[in-house]
């Protein structure tokens, strides 16, 4: 009896959430399921999760488009104007961009945008917020530029001692030809 | 294959350096121009082309 | 007999590739003071690396091999093959040092693919490349792209078989033509024009469009760079769609155009003949081609029945046939979606408009217009000559730049070229389907490289295997150079190393 309990909340614990989970939102998919299964999906309501990239392109009428990158692939969503502000940081080489789940229509060629395979979003939601990561400097980098330096110097001194001792030469041929024209004259 | 016309041209320029000068921006902007022309009277008869294959022949 | 080298060549060629490693170190500034404007400080150290090893180099070449002699054409071929071999090097320091690449054969790669201005990358997490680094790969197509037109033009000067018969087989001591140095100056005054106009532009668009106004700056010079050069490279990982923005999908496609012309006739109507347009036999023959695969891909696209009005076809159809024929690569679509969704006969019209290329002595690759137009002439000639009785007289002509006689030598010339090409795209597509990838996709794959195209179906990424790649930097270092030019270059190093042998056991 017991183990039967055991084996009934067991299934209770694993089964509802799933159920509940299922029935308030859409599955997560990513941008490159999209693309493969654009056919099948084309119309529905699904979920992407990816990281805001690069700058938000506002457009005149109130809208935006967001491009957000998951791992290899990129989609652009758009986005009412309001939407796009609780998006913080756009990822760059020198930002992580925020981390958003967007939950919207997906279109295989979206007639508005011209043919274009994109999300119009409903709601957003920021998973992770992004952060500076700014670019530090390799010791090993500094170590190897110091020895390049130290080689380019020691070849421009070289130049420029030859030039001088070149003009230096010079300047004792002229000096030596006028003490000639001096002589003959 | 015989693009030499430019080398052949080379060798008048130098001379009537002085006389050119001021037709040379002209002609920059003439030849720019015409080539963005060009272009576009291109994508136009592309986008006719387009138009008659996607709609008249497709129904 | 071949010409024997001597230890003065050997001198003279690694003066001059110093000279010019030394001029690609001052290109490296431009970078550098991107990154330090956008406070980038360890990709300033991969530059300030790369600048300073080219510098010890090109000193120390022109310090210990110093002459004053011009060289003559054969050595200024050997230099030609040095300095690419060299440049690569030393180009491939901030990448290399960048951490965007797996290995050193990525980043060979890519720099292969921008100096061919192809436009396949194997870059990772484009997204997130520093500004500067952006800055020189697409530099690089820019500058790779403008030195191989004087390359091609240098080699054009006189009927292409002619110059390496001089080279080769007399060995004519002969003094380079001081007017190719004139030719570089008119390309990259036209190149350089380009880019201020190009780039004004693009921001323009892309700053209406909704990026802020440093970044539009940057962005717009970057793809302007990509499309005048046909290269095809992207700041991003969605390339031109991006942007989302119609108004700069067809700035980007005029200059895709415009980049495919051949720098003669540029310089024919810059000079104020702007009619040699609507005659000249490449302009002919590229409408035409374009024409037939702009039909082929709107009809398989219609047939497809997934896009429905006319700007979603021209967006994403028609921009493609444009880019694919013009070999620049740059693209609004999925790879992916090309793979699942276009019809077989929209996926022809893009594969033969690859095929194809642009304008000869330009930066497009594939057949070229020309020798198309004077293929087809030919045909046409022998046509009549079989049909017309023996006794008559005729002779065939076009019009590039000034009217001029067909000779069988140039059809010969022509079909053989083509032949090569074909046979790149045949070794290609054979190596990408032994690789196990699906015969379609590697067809595409592989004729995108070898025509210096760069668009993708998705094989080309850094997980595809080491031979496939080493195909296509070969098939893309081929298709560039137009073969003839290869073959000279490889003989003559292989010349100078069985000497050196000989010299040896001496």
């Amino acid at each position: 009896m017991r183990r039967y309990i055991a084996i009934l909340t067991l299934a209770i614990i694993v089964l509802v959430p799933q159920t509940i989970f299922a029935s308030s939102s859409p599955p997560v998919y990513s941008v490159t399921d999209l693309i493969t299964k654009a056919p099948e999906l084309d119309g529905k309501t699904v979920t992407v999760r990816g990281e805001a990239i690069t700058e938000a392109l506002e457009r005149n009428n109130g809208y935006s488009w967001v491009n957000i990158l998951d791992g290899s692939s990129a989609i652009g969503v758009w986005m009412k104007n309001d939407l796009k502000d609780q998006i913080k940081n756009y990822g760059t080489n020198l930002v992580k961009g925020d981390i958003v789940e967007i939950t919207g229509k997906f279109f295989r060629n979206d007639p508005e945008a011209d043919g274009e395979l994109d999300l119009r979003a409903d709601s957003l939601k920021v998973v992770e917020s992004g952060y500076p990561t700014p670019e530090k400097i390799n010791p090993l980098k500094v170590i190897v530029l110091a020895i390049l330096s130290l080689v380019a110097l020691l070849l421009f001194a070289d130049n420029i001692y030859k030039n001088k001792k070149k003009t230096q030469e010079k300047k004792e041929d002229f000096e030596i030809e006028n003490a000639i024209h001096e002589e003959l004259e | 294959m015989q693009d030499g016309l430019i080398f052949n041209n080379n060798g008048n320029q130098s001379e009537k350096k002085p006389a050119i000068k001021n037709g040379v921006i002209k002609n920059v902007v003439v030849g720019f121009s015409s080539e963005v022309l060009f272009a576009l009277c291109l994508f136009a008869w592309l986008v006719i082309l387009t138009a008659i294959f996607f709609f008249v022949l497709s129904s | 007999m071949l010409r024997k080298l001597t230890k003065f060549d050997f001198k003279i060629t690694m003066y001059y590739t110093g000279k010019i490693i030394l001029g690609l170190a001052f290109t490296m500034v431009i970078p550098l003071i991107i990154a330090l404007i956008y406070k980038e400080f360890d990709s300033a150290m991969d530059f300030i690396i790369g600048i300073l090893s080219s510098v010890i180099f090109g000193l120390a070449c022109m310090k210990f091999m110093k002459t004053d002699k011009p060289p003559n054409l054969f050595q200024s071929m050997i230099i030609a093959a040095f300095s690419w071999i060299f440049a690569c090097a030393f180009c491939s320091i901030p990448y290399y040092l960048s951490g965007h690449f797996e290995s050193y054969l990525d980043v060979y790669f890519d720099l292969m693919s921008a100096f061919t201005t192809t436009g396949l990358a194997l870059i990772k997490n484009v997204d997130h490349v520093s500004n500067a680094l952006n800055m020189w790969r697409h530099m690089l197509t820019y500058i790779g792209g403008q030195g191989i037109v004087v390359l091609a033009l240098a080699f054009l000067i006189r009927n292409t078989g002619g110059a390496y018969k001089i080279m080769v087989g007399e060995a004519k001591d002969e003094s380079l033509e001081p007017s190719i140095t004139k030719t570089a100056q008119n390309i990259w005054i036209i190149s350089l024009v380009s880019l201020f106009v190009g780039t004004t532009m693009a921001a323009i668009a892309a700053y209406y469009d909704g990026l802020s106004w440093d970044r539009s700056i940057l962005h717009g010079s970057w793809m302007f760079m990509s499309a005048w050069s046909t290269g095809g490279f992207a700041p991003c990982t969605q390339n031109l769609s991006f942007y989302h923005s119609y108004a700069f999908e067809i700035i980007m496609c005029l200059y895709m155009v415009m980049g495919s012309f051949n720098f003669a006739l540029h310089y024919v109507v810059w000079k104020g003949n702007p009619k040699e347009l609507l005659r000249n036999i490449e302009i002919k023959t590229f409408v035409v081609t374009l024409s037939i695969t702009t039909i082929f891909v709107a009809w398989g696209l219609s047939a497809a029945g997934i896009f429905t009005n006319l700007n979603s076809v021209l967006r994403r159809g028609i921009l493609l046939v444009i880019s694919a024929h013009t070999g620049t690569g740059q693209m609004a679509v999925y790879a992916n979606q090309l793979v699942h969704s276009w019809q077989p006969l929209a996926y022809m019209g893009i594969c033969i408009a690859m095929m194809l290329g642009g304008s000869a002595a330009s930066t497009a690759g594939g057949f070229k217009a020309l020798r198309i137009g004077i293929f087809f002439k030919g045909l046409i000639h022998e046509t009549k000559r079989l049909i017309l009785p023996e006794s008559a007289v005729f002779k065939m002509t076009f019009h590039h730049i000034k009217d001029q006689i067909i000779e069988s030598g140039m059809v010969k010339m022509a079909g053989l070229i083509i032949l090569c090409y074909c046979f790149i795209y045949l070794f290609g597509t054979v190596v990408g389907v032994a690789c196990g990838y699906p015969l379609g996709q590697a067809t595409f794959e592989s004729i995108s490289a070898g025509a210096n195209v760069g668009l993708t179906m998705g094989v080309v990424s850094p997980s595809m295997p080491a031979i496939l790649k080493i195909t296509y930097i070969i098939t893309m270092w081929l298709g560039r150079l137009e073969f003839l030019s290869i073959f000279v270059l490889v003989g003559s190093v292989g010349l100078a190393i069985g000497q050196a042998f000989k010299g040896g056991r001496k």
